[in-house]
């Protein structure tokens, strides 16, 4: 579905990634692993536009999307959230999905003159937040909501947009246990319903339980590709994280 | 408030205005409402693109030129207006795509440059704009209905016309507004990157609202320039764009009656303070000082966010930020 190729990107002197090849399946999930600098998120900014890198193309379905604004990116079907929650915070919960359903469906000018929003916009913003679980919470302003929540909310504006492919920059981190449960049955179902998930996480224990596959950066190289089972073992991985004196 | 009271009131006793036989109070009253338009405007930009432009007044001016110019060239006002505003529109188009991938305080400070250059070429351009002797003798308005000729030279007829002017031009911003166009120029001022993300071409949407602006501005500026029948250079400076920009803040940037509010205030102001005429640019100063100091949300935010925090029921809009 996605195909990486010798993506590789400076800032100033820094090879922020180098030669990155890798792909996604359809259907799948895919974990990015690797430590702090490793280039993860200048990945995602570079597959969803924000970034154009120095060498190297990515294919999404056969067509080359490097160079594409995001918001064109967006339309091809591929939506990312952030590392950083990025939500409308002065909006309530719903008015957070309904301003990004305007932007989906009224994408034109024109349109967006002409054309109304109505009832059925506010059912399916309903219905997204259903998914997520915050419909009791749809009329709170985003501020007031605990940030597990607004992290489920992100996940939610993402896909108001329908997205094929969707990239998850560590959606877990900082939440606890029972709140990284909520998020991962968030992913699972989106899985089933058929969307392809690329995502970056830290939780080792999360990662390995929900990727068909992992690809591991390591200061912006590649250094290992498999089954979790297969990169548990992998002693280019072990020494990148735990360093040369744990390698058996 | 209950606006579908409050409006129509306003509109009833400003259509019975005259009867008082004031000709200062029409007068202020007509200058209200060609300000007010322009405001509107730019609290299209402003307030709800979250873009400062800072240039409204170059566009307010070079409207008034561009149909002065036209009607001492024998043209109708109104062919002249249609000209006026086609042609600031595309003036405006062209600045908003140089300027409008610009971020905060860089598109401000771009706009106020473009400022500057429209006033240099309109004070320096002698052939055509005549410079600093400035237009004189501009004629009024007239409309033919069923070949009797009403002419809007009078104070009170050209300010009935005004009010019709700003009952059209309040149904464009309300429409405007209120459509899904709205909605997303509102995702623009509130979180950009997030916008990018739901599908929405940024440059697109950030040059249409500035276009739609600069037309509210060229169309009070040109309705000025029949009005007064005579303008100079200065129409096209910095201190205009400056007044436009003072009653928006003070009125409350991103609410719907801001720019009428505001503009009252600033022409009140202007006003009580006429012998202090040359002092004007210092007083409003100040009103914008205090108002960024001590009411940043001006008189209609501060005004729904204390109906908020009583628990008070905010407009229906309010769910997608806008007020």
């Amino acid at each position: 579905m996605l195909s990486v190729k010798g993506v590789g990107i400076k800032f100033g002197g820094l090879r922020a990634l180098k030669g990155v090849t890798f792909d996604v399946k359809e259907g799948e999930i895919l974990g990015i692993i690797g430590p702090n600098g490793a280039g993860k998120t200048t990945l995602f900014n570079i597959i969803s536009g924000l970034y154009t890198p120095d060498e190297g193309i990515v294919l999404f379905k056969g067509k080359t999307i490097t160079g594409m604004p995001p918001h064109k990116i967006v339309r091809l079907g591929i939506n990312r959230t952030f590392q950083t929650t990025s939500l409308y915070f002065n909006l309530p919960v719903i008015g957070n999905i309904l301003i990004t359903l305007t932007g989906w469906y009224r994408g034109s000018i024109f349109k967006a003159l002409k054309e109304k929003n109505g009832e059925e916009i506010f059912e399916e913003a309903m219905k997204l937040l259903k998914f997520v679980e915050l419909e009791e919470l749809a009329f709170t302003p985003v501020k007031n909501i605990p940030q597990e929540a607004q992290r489920r909310l992100s996940i939610a504006v993402a896909i108001a947009t329908k997205p094929k492919l969707l990239l998850l920059d560590e959606p877990t981190a900082g939440l606890t246990l029972e709140e990284t449960d909520k998020i991962l049955e968030i992913i699972k179902s989106l899985r089933n319903n058929g969307t392809t998930i690329a995502l970056i996480e830290h939780k080792m224990r999360f990662i390995m339980g929900v990727s068909d596959r992992i690809v591991v950066l390591e200061s912006g190289e590649v250094i290992a590709e498999g089954k979790p089972e297969e990169i548990v073992k992998n002693e280019r991985v072990i020494k990148a994280y735990l360093g040369e004196s744990y390698v058996a | 408030m209950n606006w579908k009271i409050v409006c129509p009131t306003i509109l009833v006793l400003a259509l019975l205005l005259p009867l008082t036989g004031s000709s200062y109070a029409i007068r202020i009253s007509t200058l209200f409402i060609i300000y007010t338009i322009a405001a509107m405007g730019l609290n299209i930009i402003i307030g709800y693109t979250g873009q400062a432009s800072l240039t409204q007044g170059a566009f307010y001016g070079l409207g008034a030129y561009v149909s002065a110019l036209l009607v001492l060239n024998g043209w109708s006002f109104w062919s002249s207006l249609v000209v006026a505003v086609a042609f600031v529109a595309a003036v405006a188009f062209l600045i908003g795509l140089m300027t409008l991938r610009l971020k905060g305080a860089y598109f401000a400070i771009a706009t106020l440059l473009f400022n500057v250059i429209i006033y240099e070429i309109v004070d320096k351009w002698d052939e055509v704009t005549r410079g600093p002797r400035g237009l004189f003798g501009i004629p009024s308005p007239a409309i033919e209905i069923g070949g009797v000729s009403i002419s809007f030279s009078g104070t009170q007829n050209f300010y009935y016309l005004m009010l019709a002017v700003l009952v059209i031009m309040t149904v464009l911003y309300w429409i405007i507004i209120k459509s899904p166009f709205g909605s997303i120029i509102v995702a623009i001022r509130e979180n950009e990157l997030l916008a990018e993300y739901a599908g929405v071409n940024l440059t697109k949407f950030k040059v249409a609202s500035f276009v739609f602006s600069a037309i509210f501005a060229s169309v009070a500026g040109a309705f000025y320039s029949a009005y007064i029948g005579s303008i100079f250079p200065d129409i096209t400076s910095f201190v205009n764009s400056f007044a436009f920009l003072t009653a928006v803040i003070f009125g409350g940037a991103g609410t719907l009656a801001g720019p009428f509010v505001g503009t009252a205030v600033v022409t009140l102001i202007n006003e009580v303070f006429f012998t202090l005429a040359q002092y004007t640019v210092l007083i409003q100063g100040i009103v914008f000082l205090l108002a960024i100091l001590f009411m940043p949300k001006g008189v209609m935010g501060t005004y729904y966010s204390r109906k908020a925090e009583k628990g008070g029921e905010l407009p229906k809009r309010a769910i997608m930020g806008k007020l």
